[in-house]
Order: structure tokens, then sequence, then C-alpha cells
């Protein structure tokens, strides 16, 4: 489904990633680690083509996202649903509103139809009582699980977690890790979690693939030993992008 | 000397003339998006209205306050320079087209630039910052088309009623103060404001604020989208701003 074929980035140059090749099958779930700085999150952006690699290819079921126009990425990305890390739940938006937006948005569903998603979905969640509530006005794991609302009420082909646990306690850290648990064994999806948080998640997994200064240090099953080469990243290496990078217009 | 044009070219690509360049043209391609996309204000007619509706009435009171002030200076001065040479009567004239062709829309202008430039670069900018602009693309909406689109639109479309007021109110403001202040009669004032201004020192008014409408929208929508470095980016922002839209208008 997902395919990263020899990817390397520089980014206002520095060296992000070197070199990366991997596969995700369909239906799998792939657990992404590394410490700080290693390139994790930057590999969900790629995915989704907010970044473009700087040499390799990505292949996203069977079409190199490289050579596809923004109108073709915006229709891939439909495909697709990323939980951000702090949320990046639209602010001046209710609940409801930031849940629905995107039925409203590319779907283009009645009032009522996304209504009643959002609802099943917030029930789903335990939130069924916060959809009139503004973000700022609910705790950071509400946000987290509001985030996840959004992400899956679109039935999205593959669910791309950014540090889905990090900055919560630990209870609500186990809330939202049943949550993609749950998820799974309803809805099968492709899932690609990045985290630095590993032991969450050790009965989530499938595949675990761990990352080191933009390169593949680990691929294979689920192990805790792993983490005895868990160590902070080098610093990145200098290099000299062929162009400059601009967000796309 | 020999010719080096490897080692000039060097020097261009890492000088800052070069980086002015590119980002003049990324603005450009920025700003044609947009302009080109216009036909979405259909699409998001709820966000449009609203966002012509926030950046009228939140810059109004600003036009209203400077255009009084500036046009009843601009009288009172104008009018002592023409009272030796018996010309007071004159004085209509003088106001009406002086704020008509310039005062009017460059009042309009500034003060939306300063109102209106500093929230939308801080709104789009927070956006950028908070990731929910990155969110939007994610989930395959334009955010051109849905947060752009209808902030530059609606800083083009509001600047002619704005620009109308500001004409209106200077010109009243005038009035008063030549009528009060330096004792010339309503009637003759009117008169002369009557007499003075042609369909074309109008045109020439109209014609400016839907430019500098589309300036303002443009250039603090891209600053906000372009954002990079934080806080401390958003904080160097509204200066940048303010630079970019004083040295256009001027």
């Amino acid at each position: 489904m997902i395919e990263f074929d020899k990817v390397s980035l520089c980014l206002n140059n520095r060296t992000i990633l070197k070199n990366l090749s991997f596969q995700v099958e369909k239906g799998q779930t792939l657990l992404l680690v590394g410490s700080s700085g290693a390139g994790k999150s930057t590999i969900l952006r790629l995915i989704l083509g907010l970044l473009k690699p700087t040499a390799g290819s990505i292949s996203i079921m069977g079409k190199n996202i490289s050579q596809m126009s923004e109108k073709e990425l915006n229709e891939m990305r439909k495909k697709f649903s990323l939980v951000f890390q702090n949320g990046a739940l639209f602010d001046s938006s209710t609940l409801l509103e930031n849940v629905g937006f995107f039925l409203t948005e590319n779907e283009k569903l009645p009032e009522k139809e996304v209504f009643r998603r959002v609802e099943e979905i917030m029930t789903f969640l335990g939130l069924e009582n916060f959809l009139d509530y503004y973000p700022s006005e609910i705790s950071g794991g509400m946000r987290k699980r509001v985030s996840i609302a959004r992400a899956i009420v679109t039935n999205p082909e593959c669910l791309l977690y950014d540090e889905p646990t990090a900055g919560l306690d630990p209870f609500a850290a186990r809330k939202v890790v049943d949550l993609i648990k749950s998820l799974q064994n309803k809805f099968q999806v492709t899932s690609l979690i990045v985290t630095h948080e590993i032991h969450h998640f050790a009965n989530v997994v499938d595949r675990l693939l761990m990352l080191k200064t933009g390169s593949i240090t680990y691929d294979g099953p689920y192990d805790l030993s792993i983490l005895d080469h868990f160590e902070e990243s080098e610093a990145p290496t200098e290099c000299i992008p062929e162009e400059e990078l601009y967000a796309d217009f | 000397m020999r010719f080096n044009f490897k080692k000039l070219l060097i020097r261009y690509r890492s000088s800052n003339l070069n980086k002015i360049i590119k980002e003049f043209f990324h603005w450009f391609k920025f700003s044609f998006k947009s302009i080109i996309n216009f036909p979405q204000i259909f699409r998001y007619r709820g966000e449009t209205f609203k966002q012509i509706y926030i950046l009228g009435n939140q810059a109004l009171p600003l036009i209203i306050l400077s255009t009084i002030f500036i046009s009843i200076v601009l009288t009172l001065e104008t009018g002592k320079k023409l009272e030796p040479f018996g010309a007071k009567l004159m004085l209509g004239r003088v106001v009406a087209i002086a704020v008509l062709r310039e005062l009017g829309p460059v009042i309009t202008g500034l003060m939306m630039a300063g109102r209106i430039g500093a929230k939308i670069v801080s709104e789009i900018g927070n956006m950028v910052l908070t990731e929910q602009v990155d969110a939007l693309r994610a989930y395959g909406t334009d955010p051109i088309k849905r947060l752009i689109v209808p902030r530059v639109f609606a800083a083009f479309a509001v600047m002619i009623p704005l620009t109308i007021i500001a004409d209106v109110i200077g010109i009243i403001a005038g009035s008063f103060s030549a009528i009060t202040l330096l004792d010339v009669d309503f009637d003759f004032f009117w008169l002369s404001v009557k007499e003075g201004p042609t369909l074309e020192d109008l045109s020439v008014g109209m014609i400016k604020p839907p430019f500098f409408g589309l300036l303002i929208g443009t250039i603090s929508a891209y600053l906000g989208y372009t954002l990079k470095g934080g806080a401390e980016g958003m904080g160097g922002l509204l200066p940048k701003l303010s630079c970019l839209l004083l040295s256009v208008f001027y």
C-alpha cells in the first residue's frame, strides 16, 4: 500500500532522511520509533505529499506521488487520515464542526447526516456530551480523541498517527491506545503509528521499524530489546538541496 | 581581468537580491492562484460574507476617525493659505478633489493595511503554527481556496464601499471645518464642492482601492501562510508587513 524507495530528504541544508526504503502492506499496523529528530513525523508528511522527497520515490497504492499534481494529491489524501501530534483542531470551530468538517467539505453530506455520523463517532469515543465545546475548553487527552474522531469519521483506508500518546498522562495514554486497538478490530485499516513511547503499543502492532538519523536500523517484529539501541539522534549532516523547498501553492 | 560567469552565478545565488527576487515570485504565484480561484467564493459564501463583515466592521471606525481629523486639518491649512489670495471660496473644490482623488483611497488603504493586514497575517500565521493549515492539506482540502480566497476577496470587496464612506465623511468634516473655523458660507462651500470634482477625479479615486485591497490581502496572507520560526517568526511578521505595505502605498 505504501512503498518508500531510496527516499532522501534535505530540508534547510540538513539531511533528514537518507536512502530510506520500506513497504507497508494493506491492513498492517506498523510502529515507527526513533528518538526526537530522527525523521519520524517527516515520513508521515511525505506519505501525504505535504513534503516532496529530494531523491527516491514514494508509491501509494501503486502510484508514484512525486509525479502527482496538487489536485491528484488532494484526491489521494482523502483516502488517508492523519492524527496530528497536537490535534491541529480548528480553534474557531466547535467539536461538532471540527469532526464534521471533512464530511461537509469533501463528501458534501447534508447537515443532518453529518450530525448523525459525528454523534455516532463521538459516542463511540465517549465524547457525545462535548459536541458544542470549543477545542480550548477540553483537556489534552480529549483533544487527542477528538482528533482521532476527525480522522476516522471519513472511513479512511489508512490511518497515520503522529505521537498519539505524547504529552498524555498514563490513563489518558492507555485510553488512546485502547481506542487505536479497538479501531483496528472494528475497521481493519492500515495504520502507521509514529511514536517514541514504544512500550504503550506492545499488543497493537504487527511490525516495528526503528529510525536513527534518517536511516532504518531495525525492521522486524515488536521487540523491547531494541530499546538498548535507542539513543539520541546524532546531529544531522549538512547537505545542499537542489532547490529550496517551499510550501506548494 | 577575465569575466567569470560561474563565479558570478554562485555569488548571485547566495545574495540577498536572489532571495528577494525568489520571494517576490513566490508571492506573485501565490497571489495569482488566489485571484484565479475567486470563483470559490460561491462555494465558501458563508466564510466569505463573514470575512467581509469582519474586515469592514473592524476597519470602519478607524477609517472614519482618521478621515475626519485629516480632512479638518487639510481644510484648515488650505483655507488659511488661500485666504490672502481671496480664494477661500474655492476651498470646497480643493477639499473635494483632494479627498476624492487621493486622501479617501490612501487613508482607507493605510487603515486597512494596519488593521486588516495584521488580522489576516496573525490569523493565518497562527493556523500555520498550530498545524491547522497542514490538517486541511492532509485531508485533501486546498487551504488557498478554503482560507486565503475568502480573506483576499473580502479585502478586495470592502475597499470601494469603505472608500466611498471615507470620501463622504472627509468632505463633510471639511465643510464643518470650513464653516466653523474659517467662516466660509455653507451654501458657497457646497456649491464649490458640487462644481469642483469631475468624473475623472472620481474614477481616479475609485480605481485605486480595489488594487490596494488585493495588495493588502495577498501580501498579508502570503506572509502568514509562509510563516517560519514559531512565535519569534510571528513577532517579526508585523513589522515586515507594515514595511512592505507602506512601501507599496508610497
